[in-house]
């Protein structure tokens, strides 16, 4: 791919929407239970990332994965 | 300083501030324990870009199965990434091609596999995660510790 001027700045003002700058002010405190109304809470996060990859793979989750 | 990099599952339990369901105890506090280092620049903290999508499509499939805006939810799961300091890590050919060794040799998922691949390569001291699979196919590559192991 032939990068000009115009698509690297245009690539930058891409990724910097993506990924903005860090807060200075940002507390762990706002983050603890950020998301806690919207992850179910009858499996654990290791078992619920599992399943999600086994979905993503088009996978039965419940077949073991060792 | 010793360089971390971040499984998942550890932003996760503190984002649901998870408990272990068996035992009560608090996942969430040794795993935010974990990020205020990251953000406070008491560790290096490095995440996978694929850890990064796996959290961001996550937080849209749950947001979006509880009613809450899946857009404005993966915006602000980047945010909480960025907000604590990590290095976003992008796998490069090199890691994708160990990659696919460690899911002959050590049957690790390629989620995992690029996870290990990453680390291996990068120098990581340890890998952080709770996930008990991970740990047992990937030891004996380097370390991978509970937050609770790593800060104790």
């Amino acid at each position: 791919m032939v990068i000009t001027r115009k698509k690297l700045e245009g690539l930058i003002a891409d990724l910097d929407k993506l990924f903005p700058e860090p807060d200075p002010n940002a507390k762990i405190e706002d983050v603890i239970g950020c998301f806690k109304d919207i992850f179910p809470k009858d499996k654990s996060s290791v078992e619920l990332i599992r399943e999600e990859r086994a979905k993503m793979f088009g996978l039965d989750p419940n077949v073991p994965n060792d | 300083m010793t360089d971390i990099i971040v499984d998942s599952n550890i932003f996760i339990n503190v984002w649901g501030e998870e408990s272990d369901p068996r035992t009560g105890l608090a996942l969430w506090e040794a795993s935010s324990g974990i990020i205020s280092a990251v953000g406070n620049g008491k560790l290096k903290g490095y995440i996978s870009m694929i850890n990064v999508f796996e959290l961001v499509h996550f937080v849209r499939i749950n947001a979006a199965a509880t009613g809450r805006d899946p857009h404005e939810a993966m915006k602000l799961a980047v945010r909480k990434i960025e907000d604590f300091n990590f290095k976003r890590i992008f796998p490069d050919s090199l890691s994708i091609s160990k990659a696919l060794s460690f899911i002959i040799d050590l049957h690790l998922d390629p989620f995992d596999a690029i996870l290990v691949s990453i680390a291996v390569n990068e120098g990581m001291n340890a890998i952080i995660s709770r996930d008990e699979k991970l740990k047992k196919k990937a030891s004996r590559l380097i370390p991978v510790l509970t937050p609770e192991e790593f800060l104790s």
